[in-house]
């Protein structure tokens, strides 16, 4: 709020732009619908805390709470009951740590802020929309986050200097293409940005209609389209 | 008017309070310039950097308060926030939270409202061993007098930590931080006393929340706060005893704006809408154009976007293009608007919502967790809103047939409503489907067919079959 500061105190920005932000994907508030959403994000699966898991938690609970069936029952060489987590299965949600203190996910290194952009409530002109992950981690640099101040600053400016009146940032990037959006705000499309997730296909492309970016031309050099 | 479900009392501060002036302002500005925290916390010390106000530059003030205040004066530890902005630092250094996992704490009879807070380090920050939260439950729209405010604050810094968030993502007032052997005291002073209830926490109604409303929006449809008084009221029941497979919110917006997000966070979305035309006062569109009033109540003030454009503004952005110029005058297709408010928020002294107002309900919202994030369906296009809500509660009452007998442990509405299918919910609602529950039509043909739909059932029989066709 110190870096953006000067916005909110003058009105020059093309339509109002919400910034918010949640430390985990529990999302309290509005987070997902928001101009701007910064989410406090695991990266490295659950440590089992085999000592105290059977003690502590209920097993089958523990395991059906995976939304990825990641998660499976195990013994210890002493014959303790406890589970075993598939890594590559992990999608970092934390559901199974809301079920059991046994499987603490927090790291230093591991935990990062994910960028999102584009959502919004309001039914003025467009509909309501979902905020949109446009940086999938930045570190999380206490105090005061260089990384993620300096994204939303580049975000917020390319929207200033681009948008219409009345556009939220969905609506401009929506406008431009999100190929646009990208090169606008000088953010890197990486392929974590590919959804992998469940319905993953209904977010690609299948239409001939794209704008040419930078992106576009690394793409047709790296498959020998062009030189 | 307004009528309380039960007498108030009128609190008066004078007659409450639990501190002096005296203990109130207890200390110096050139005392807490040189205020120093029992803890190291060089970070949190660079979050006062800047413009905007820090939450440390506050939390300092309360612990300097706290430190100048008579022990006898405080039901658990003095140097409560001086332990906490510790323990954040060191969660800074380490970069992982010293919270424990969760922990079940609360008061006799509720089965919700406190939320347990440990520290994992409590021999280095033994005042905040407990740093149990409290949630209040915030009167409609968050009007408050001051009288009250200084009562519950007096009693949070006697009984608690004296730190409070206002408000919760959930609407609540959030009490910050304290101890076991302080809840039920608490509990019966916010109850006996002060007439206040506990918020909502755990696998029930959460504390239902609303815009601002009737009371200070000219947008508003329908009396906001007088829904959502009313349903808290009327679902006590719901709110305090835990018997829901996980928590149901109501949020309440006025009019499509969302202001209280409730298409993207509650469970059941009510947002004030109406069915007949648009307001129009001319007289007020031709100061529009003339550039007497400025677009949008002054929004674009900071920047030179050139003169009004009524053309490009608001009849070129309008989502139906219902919108047309005719003679100097706007004229509506009201018939063609969809109510997204643009131009009503741009020219709000011109055109008003309609007069026949009513409600809009929705259905199913949620956060990531679990599938991913969920928006709320539209379901029910308009029902009359009016006290004492009878219509809406019937419906509140279907849903709540349904969703604890067939929702999982931990599943929200809206991931039953996906598990069992938008036509299962019409069912509950004993409703017709309609073209505006969905953004088009599916387009695979993979229809579950029952037995019943289909003329002669299913049972068939095979020599039958092979009496017409040879194997």
């Amino acid at each position: 709020m110190d870096e953006l500061f000067d916005y909110f105190q003058g009105m020059t920005l093309p339509a109002q732009v919400r910034v918010s932000m949640a430390c985990c994907l529990n999302m309290c508030g509005a987070v997902h619908c928001s101009d701007i959403a910064l989410l406090g994000y695991h990266r490295k699966p659950p440590i089992v805390d085999s000592e105290v898991l059977e003690k502590v938690c209920e097993i089958p609970l523990v395991i059906a709470a995976c939304p990825t069936a990641a998660i499976s029952p195990s013994k210890t060489d002493d014959g303790k009951k406890t589970v075993k987590i598939k890594g590559e299965r992990c999608m970092f949600c934390g559901n199974c740590y809301t079920m059991c203190m046994a499987l603490p996910l927090s790291d230093k290194e591991g935990d990062c802020v994910t960028v999102l952009a584009g959502g919004k409530i309001s039914n003025r002109i467009s509909p309501p929309k979902f905020s949109k992950v446009v940086i999938p981690a930045l570190p999380n640099n206490f105090p005061r986050f260089p990384e993620v101040c300096e994204s939303v600053k580049k975000i917020i400016e390319a929207y200033a200097a681009d948008a219409n009146k009345y556009e939220r940032v969905g609506d401009w990037a929506e406008r431009i293409g999100w190929e646009k959006f990208f090169e606008k705000c000088d953010i890197p499309f990486t392929e974590h940005l590919l959804d992998d997730y469940r319905l993953q296909y209904d977010t690609y492309r299948t239409s001939t209609q794209f704008k040419f970016t930078e992106a576009a031309w690394d793409v047709s050099r790296a498959i020998g389209g062009i030189e | 008017m307004f009528e309380p479900n039960e007498e108030q009392q009128e609190l008066k501060y004078q007659e409450l309070r639990i501190y002096s002036d005296e203990e109130l302002h207890n200390y110096t500005e050139e005392e807490l310039k040189n205020f120093k925290c029992k803890h190291d916390i060089p970070d949190l010390d660079e979050l006062e950097k800047g413009p905007w106000p820090s939450f440390v530059a506050d939390a300092k003030r309360e612990a300097l308060h706290r430190r100048k205040l008579a022990q006898d004066r405080m039901m658990i530890e003095r140097d409560v926030v001086e332990d906490m902005l510790g323990q954040v630092q060191l969660s800074f250094d380490d970069g992982e939270t010293h919270w424990k996992h969760g922990g079940i704490v609360g008061v006799f009879g509720y089965g919700g409202g406190v939320i347990g807070r440990y520290s994992d380090l409590q021999e280095k920050f033994p005042s905040i061993a407990h740093f149990h939260t409290v949630r209040i439950n915030q009167p409609a729209s968050k009007f408050y007098n001051s009288d009250y405010l200084r009562t519950v604050c007096d009693l949070w810094e006697y009984r608690g930590s004296g730190m409070t968030n206002m408000h919760g993502s959930t609407g609540d007032i959030i009490c910050l931080g304290t101890f076991t052997e302080q809840l039920e005291p608490i509990f019966y002073e916010l109850t006996h006393v002060l007439q206040q209830d506990l918020g909502g926490s755990g696998s029930n109604l959460r504390t239902p929340e609303c815009c601002i409303g009737k009371a200070r929006c000219e947008y508003a449809c329908i009396d906001t706060q007088a829904l959502c008084y009313e349903l808290t009221h009327f679902y006590q029941d719901e709110l305090h005893r835990p018997a829901f497979p996980y928590k149901f919110k109501f949020k309440f917006d006025g009019c499509p704006n969302g202001c209280v997000a409730s298409i993207a966070r509650s469970d059941m979305s009510y947002i004030g809408t109406w069915r007949d035309d648009i307001r129009i006062d001319q007289e007020a569109v031709t100061a529009y154009i003339g550039g007497e009033f400025a677009p949008n109540a002054g929004a674009h003030a900071g920047r030179d976007w050139g003169k009004f454009d009524i053309e490009k503004e608001v009849i070129g952005l309008c989502p139906t293009k219902c919108m047309r110029m005719n003679g100097g005058k706007l004229e509506i297709n009201n018939k063609e608007c969809t109510r997204c408010m643009h131009c009503i928020n741009t020219m709000p002294r011109a055109l008003r919502p309609g007069t026949e107002t009513g409600v809009s309900i929705l259905f199913g919202a949620k956060a990531p967790i679990l599938d991913g994030a969920q928006m709320s369906v539209l379901t029910i296009p308009f029902m009359e809103c009016e006290h004492p809500f009878d219509n809406i509660k019937e419906v509140v009452e279907k849903i709540w047939e349904w969703w604890p007998e067939e929702g999982k442990n931990r599943e929200r509405l809206g991931e039953l409503i996906q598990r069992q299918g938008l036509a299962k919910l019409l069912q509950v609602l004993e409703i017709p489907p309609m073209p505006q529950m969905v953004r088009e039509p599916r387009s695979n043909p993979y229809i579950f067919w029952k037995a019943e739909d289909v003329p002669g059932g299913w049972e068939r029989d095979i020599n039958d079959y092979r009496s017409r066709h040879k194997r």
